[in-house]
């Protein structure tokens, strides 16, 4: 059976600048969530490149798969290769570390102090911390970005009306909640790019607009950029720039006037 | 290192706390375990040196016993053989440094009307396998001294009610005597309370053992001043002498005194009589493999006990990673760098070997010990005269668990 080539991007151009808020939309598999992956580093795109302000954002090596490694002289060396080799062929982890492991661990390193030092990201399903109380989800961010901030942590949580909040775990407070602490967490560390993904796809329409008046607010007041990918064609109204993806391809782009 | 994701971890460790109580309750029981065993050996092996030690309170154990299953020696016969002993003497061997005849009989005590199995010894306040009365509640009194003093073993004294002042009557041969109890002690062929051809100890009430003085004996059986059926060699120092146990004959230095000495007595047509050393005393080589193999198996018991406890520890987190692979992944795309949650993961096991490992310290140390020496005193009747910690073994055994720890 031959194998296809799928692009899940295909020739995107987009020059985005600081302070926008952009809402991506388009049906399922047009290639959305690939581009916000793309633009939070946590994926890489096989050809071109993506500069953040002025910088190439590190990407993942494209390297050949190695499927085999060369047997070296000497005998416990070459029956070190043989078991390698072996298992190699029987899909162990060896194969990823003799071929990728280093450099891919490397580039998702500097992948992640990127995001670490630049984006925030609001998920679907909030992913916060469940062992950690909703204050703790906060701090933690702002701990791994340089150091802790009680106050503005606070300060935060009031922003998204969760100040009373602070001190009870994910699995103690509604979802809409979650939500907002997950918004909260995103912006806590004052990242340059607030990415957000569906983040109203599982909230009721009622919460939808609370989470979303507290988005934007807090993008607002904070000068985020914001890109949001969405089904949800009712939340182009907080949008400063709208961006129609179809088969990985951008089928339109256009700034609309906020409220 | 986070503290937030140190506090995440602790948290998420928590919740299977059933899991992690198995696993820190498996190490406890691993270093109790070695801690435990390791103590009673080197308690144990403390007790015997410093019972068979020549000095005021050892009883300078022999080093051969020459025994004559037949009949007895004269006083001067038993002289002539010590003097020969010493004469024409193996090159390079150890000396002789005390030779001591002595007279052993089979015999019975009549307690309460009934004739027990016992044993006599005739013991002048000798220089060679003395009488041992510890300065000990185990023991009191002091060792015969006239012709109608005994000492009765402690094993028994308690099961016979007999204590210090207590008449009794004694019997061997055709003699029936009575004695005065003067006290209550041990003998280094009597440590291990078992009769003669018998592996396991006497039942109670069933055996006894007596130290009388030589002349006490002699009256009792009608022998001779000076009679005598062993005679003990103490050679200077402690030579290394052969293990029944092995195949291999370790006895090097003592084997050419051992071949001298039958030499001579075949020459004195004594060639019924049998020469033993150490290795051939069953009391004295019971007690010893015993310590032996406390000292050889708490290694591998703390090991064993210690790598189950390690592959719990392995799956367990095993299961907890897996179990956490979203979170991780969660913290991975918030930008948290891999180190700072791998850490997290590899101090876990070593924490949770430091707490167990903590834990079976103290329990060892407080109880674990103790238990066994109790146990000691109980099956051998031997009192454990000073309790030590030997705090080099306990540093072994939690570096065994550690080190197992790390390296899973």
């Amino acid at each position: 059976m031959a194998s296809e080539t799928v692009k899940a991007l295909d020739g995107i151009n987009l020059n985005i600048q600081e302070g926008e808020r952009i809402i991506l939309l388009g049906p399922s598999g047009s290639g959305k969530t690939t581009l916000l992956n793309c633009l939070s580093a946590l994926d890489s795109p096989t050809e071109g490149s993506y500069i953040f302000e002025g910088k190439p954002v590190p990407t993942l090596p494209n390297l050949p798969p190695k499927t085999r490694i060369t047997r070296p002289d000497g005998f416990f060396l070459s029956l070190l290769a043989d078991i390698t080799n072996f298992a190699i062929k029987i899909g162990l982890w060896i194969p990823e570390y003799f071929s990728h492991s280093r450099p891919t661990a490397l580039s998702n390193e500097k992948m992640t102090t990127f995001r670490r030092n630049n984006v925030g990201y609001v998920f679907q399903f909030f992913n916060l911390l469940q062992d950690l109380t909703v204050m703790e989800n906060i701090m933690l961010i702002q701990e791994i970005s340089g150091g802790r901030d009680t106050n503005r942590a606070e300060e935060i949580l009031r922003l998204v009306g969760l100040e009373e909040e602070m001190h009870r775990f994910p699995s103690e407070i509604s979802g809409g909640q979650q939500q907002r602490v997950a918004i909260a967490r995103s912006i806590a560390k004052k990242p340059r790019l607030l990415l957000g993904d569906e983040l109203t796809g599982n909230l009721d329409s009622e919460t939808s607009t609370k989470v979303m008046d507290v988005l934007i607010q807090a993008c607002k007041s904070e000068g985020i950029t914001t890109v949001m990918v969405t089904h949800d064609e009712s939340l182009a109204k907080y949008a400063t720039r709208i961006i129609r993806l179809d088969s990985g391809k951008v089928k339109s782009d256009e700034q609309v006037k906020s409220k | 290192m986070s503290f937030l994701l140190t506090k995440r971890l602790a948290r998420s460790l928590w919740r299977t706390k059933i899991r992690l109580v198995a696993v820190i309750f498996m190490v406890v029981i691993g270093v109790l375990g070695g801690i435990s065993m390791g103590g009673y050996a080197t308690n144990v092996s403390v007790l015997y040196d410093n019972i068979y030690e020549d000095d005021e309170d050892g009883v300078n154990l022999p080093d051969i016993w020459v025994n004559l299953p037949v009949g007895t020696w004269s006083d001067q016969e038993s002289q002539n053989l010590c003097n020969k002993f010493g004469e024409d003497f193996p090159v390079g061997s150890p000396r002789i440094d005390k030779c001591e005849p002595r007279l052993v009989l089979d015999g019975t005590l009549f307690h309460l009307g009934n004739p027990v199995t016992a044993v006599w010894h005739g013991i002048d306040e000798g220089e060679v396998d003395k009488v041992w009365i510890p300065d000990h509640g185990c023991c009191e009194g002091r060792i015969a001294q006239t012709a109608t003093e005994v000492v009765i073993d402690v094993h028994v004294a308690e099961n016979l009610d007999i204590s210090v002042g207590s008449s009794v009557s004694l019997g061997a041969g055709e003699g029936r005597m009575n004695f005065t109890v003067v006290g209550l002690g041990y003998h280094s062929n009597h440590f291990w309370f078992a009769p003669e051809g018998s592996l396991f100890p006497a039942e109670k009430g069933t055996y006894v053992t007596g130290y009388l003085t030589s002349e006490g004996l002699e009256n009792l059986v009608n022998l001779t001043s000076g009679s005598s059926n062993k005679i003990l060699i103490d050679l200077e120092g402690t030579p290394s002498f052969d293990l029944p146990t092995t195949e291999k004959f370790e006895g090097d230095e003592i084997g050419p005194v051992k071949a001298h000495i039958m030499e001579v007595l075949l020459d004195a047509d004594s060639g019924t009589a049998t020469v033993n050393d150490r290795g051939e005393m069953f009391s004295v080589e019971l007690l010893r493999a015993d310590l032996e193999g406390a000292q050889k198996t708490f290694p591998v018991v703390t090991t064993m006990l210690v790598v189950v406890a390690s592959i719990t520890i392995i799956i367990s987190l095993q299961r907890l990673i897996q179990s956490q692979s979203r979170e991780i992944a969660i913290m991975r795309t918030l930008g948290v760098p891999r180190n700072s949650i791998m850490v997290g993961y590899m101090l876990a096991p070593l924490i949770i070997g430091l707490i167990g490992s903590s834990i079976g310290v103290l329990l060892g140390v407080l109880f674990g010990i103790r238990i066994m020496l109790d146990l000691y005193e109980e099956i051998i009747g031997l009192p454990i005269l000073n309790e030590t910690i030997d705090w080099n073994m306990v540093a072994e055994i939690v570096a065994i668990a550690m080190m197992i720890h790390t390296w899973s």
